[in-house]
């Protein structure tokens, strides 16, 4: 069950980056640290926690 | 009484003489009338707005973009409260560090403050954490022209005469003599006890300027008429999400819950921490939905796992979302500084050149007061914060407006850097006075009305002590 669960997760990820992200013309750029991490989108800088 | 003209009546009852009728002359004209002191108030403008009187407010601007000045104040009864936005606020303690009176100087005069703004005198505060504040604001509808236009015209101890521009003072022996004033195309010479200039703050460096030009001898050489000019950029710094019940939960009753903006300031141990100046960060009440929109779904791409969790809150009212804006303090700088222009106005006196710099200490103390509170926002999940990537680039950084005009008659202590005493009183000069924001020291980041009405009440009380010692 566990594996099938991780399975679909993965999967959702890969249509959203394929898809829904060059939809939105995301612009990105991040920095990770083991605390946070930052992303680009347009001209905005996101401050984010990293299980955001 | 309110007359428009200033014509052959006599003068020698009143001991006071207030240039300016804005929102610091007509509150210490108030004042002194509490206090049964009859005053003159001169206003050069007309009794409405009129634009001819307003051009004569235009002046050159050199360095960097700052708006109008023939906008950005008005010259007529009422002055600059014709248009202002009534945001107040007292200045906080930390930020009059360099004044040469203190909190305690200012705190009598708070309620009477509130009652000539008409506002709640209220000014919540919680500590959300070591280095943030959220405060509390009040907003005034009061139109300084309007609210007192009836009172003025009944007084036996206002006279408020209109369309009379004063030109310059003169004197000898440390004291003003007299104030020449043009009215009707006629020069008359105003004799008083005391003279309160009063015309805001870029006119009040302009007409002492003028003043020492034509009594070279009357002030010392070195003080600083004009310099130290500053402002309160307004700017756009990025934008963000706000989770009110996560501050509620956290902070119980203490969480300043209202309808309206919400804002959030720096403490003081973070400028001290830091060495930045000052700042206040707003997140306004209702932004417009398309936007709201926006920062949804950028948050669901960037931060899937946080949308989620938000975006079942998009039409709730705790989640305050959209432009984060600031108000930044500048730090004082010789080179702001207002000069008189080559070129003359129609009452023969040199108009004004403002030579305006922004400031990069400004900017960095923006960019990091900002990242101090996204990380805050990010760490308490009390929202989510983005920071606008021109905050990090001073020279694409661009103010969305400099309305708040102040400095150029600093008050201090030392000649050399200022040029009113403690009591607002031009240094070395006995009977001359300085009224309005052209007397800060430093700006802070709280809009100045409410502390220009403060110091203009504390000066009716020491034009009183002068005048019965």
């Amino acid at each position: 069950m566990k594996i099938k669960y991780e399975r679909r997760h993965f999967f959702k990820k890969i249509l959203i980056s394929l898809f829904i992200f060059p939809i939105l013309k995301l612009n990105i750029f991040s920095i990770n640290n083991k605390n946070f991490k930052l992303i680009k989108r347009k001209n905005l800088i996101w401050y984010l926690n990293n299980n955001d | 009484m309110i007359l428009n003209e200033l014509n052959d009546i006599n003068l020698e009852d009143f001991p006071v003489i207030i240039f300016g009728s804005g929102p610091a002359g007509i509150t210490t004209a108030l004042e002194l009338e509490e206090k049964n002191i009859k005053s003159i108030i001169i206003e050069a403008g007309e009794e409405n707005y009129s634009e001819n009187s307003q051009i004569l407010y235009k002046g050159e601007t050199y360095g960097d973009p700052i708006t109008d000045l023939s906008t950005s104040r008005l010259r007529q009864f009422g002055g600059t409260s014709g248009h202002w936005g009534g945001w107040s606020k007292p200045i906080v303690d930390y930020n009059l560090r360099d004044w040469p009176l203190d909190i305690n100087d200012l705190k009598p005069y708070k309620k009477k403050t509130a009652k000539i703004l008409d506002i709640k005198n209220q000014f919540r505060k919680l500590e959300i954490n070591q280095y943030f504040d959220q405060i509390e604001f009040q907003y005034s509808n009061v139109r300084f022209a309007d609210k007192y236009r009836e009172h003025i015209k009944k007084s036996e101890k206002i006279l408020l005469i209109l369309n009379t521009q004063l030109s310059h003072f003169v004197g000898n022996n440390n004291k003003i003599q007299y104030a020449e004033c043009i009215s009707k195309n006629i020069k008359r010479k105003i004799f008083s006890k005391y003279f309160i200039l009063s015309c805001g703050g870029i006119e009040n460096s302009r007409l002492l300027l003028w003043t020492k030009q034509k009594n070279p001898n009357l002030f010392d050489k070195k003080i600083p008429i004009g310099k130290y000019w500053m402002n309160h950029p307004w700017i756009l710094g990025g934008a963000g999400l706000i989770n009110k019940d996560k501050l509620k939960k956290k902070f119980g009753v203490n969480f300043l819950d209202y309808d309206g903006p919400i804002h959030f300031s720096v403490k003081e141990k973070f400028i001290n921490d830091t060495k930045n100046l000052s700042a206040g960060i707003y997140m306004n009440a209702n932004e417009d939905t398309k936007f709201f929109k926006e920062i949804i779904k950028d948050i669901l791409c960037i931060a899937p796992e946080y949308g989620k969790k938000i975006a079942g809150r998009v039409f709730n009212k705790s989640l305050k979302c959209g432009n984060i804006f600031m108000h930044l303090e500048e730090e004082p700088n010789v080179n702001n500084k207002i000069v008189l222009s080559e070129k003359k106005d129609k009452f023969e006196i040199p108009q004004v050149k403002l030579y305006y710099k922004k400031s990069s200490k400004s900017l960095s103390s923006a960019k990091n007061i900002l990242e101090e509170f996204a990380n805050l926002c990010r760490k308490e999940n009390f929202g989510r914060i983005a920071i606008d990537e021109k905050i990090f680039n001073l020279e694409k950084f661009e103010s969305m407006g400099a309305w708040h005009h102040m400095g150029g008659t600093r008050a201090g202590i030392s000649k050399q850097i200022s040029v009113v005493d403690k009591n607002l009183k031009v240094h070395d000069i006995e009977n001359i006075y300085i009224n309005g924001s052209s007397n800060f020291t430093t700006g802070g980041y709280s809009n100045p009305t409410f502390t220009i009405i403060q110091l203009a009440i504390r000066l009716a009380d020491k034009i009183k002590e002068r005048l019965y010692s």
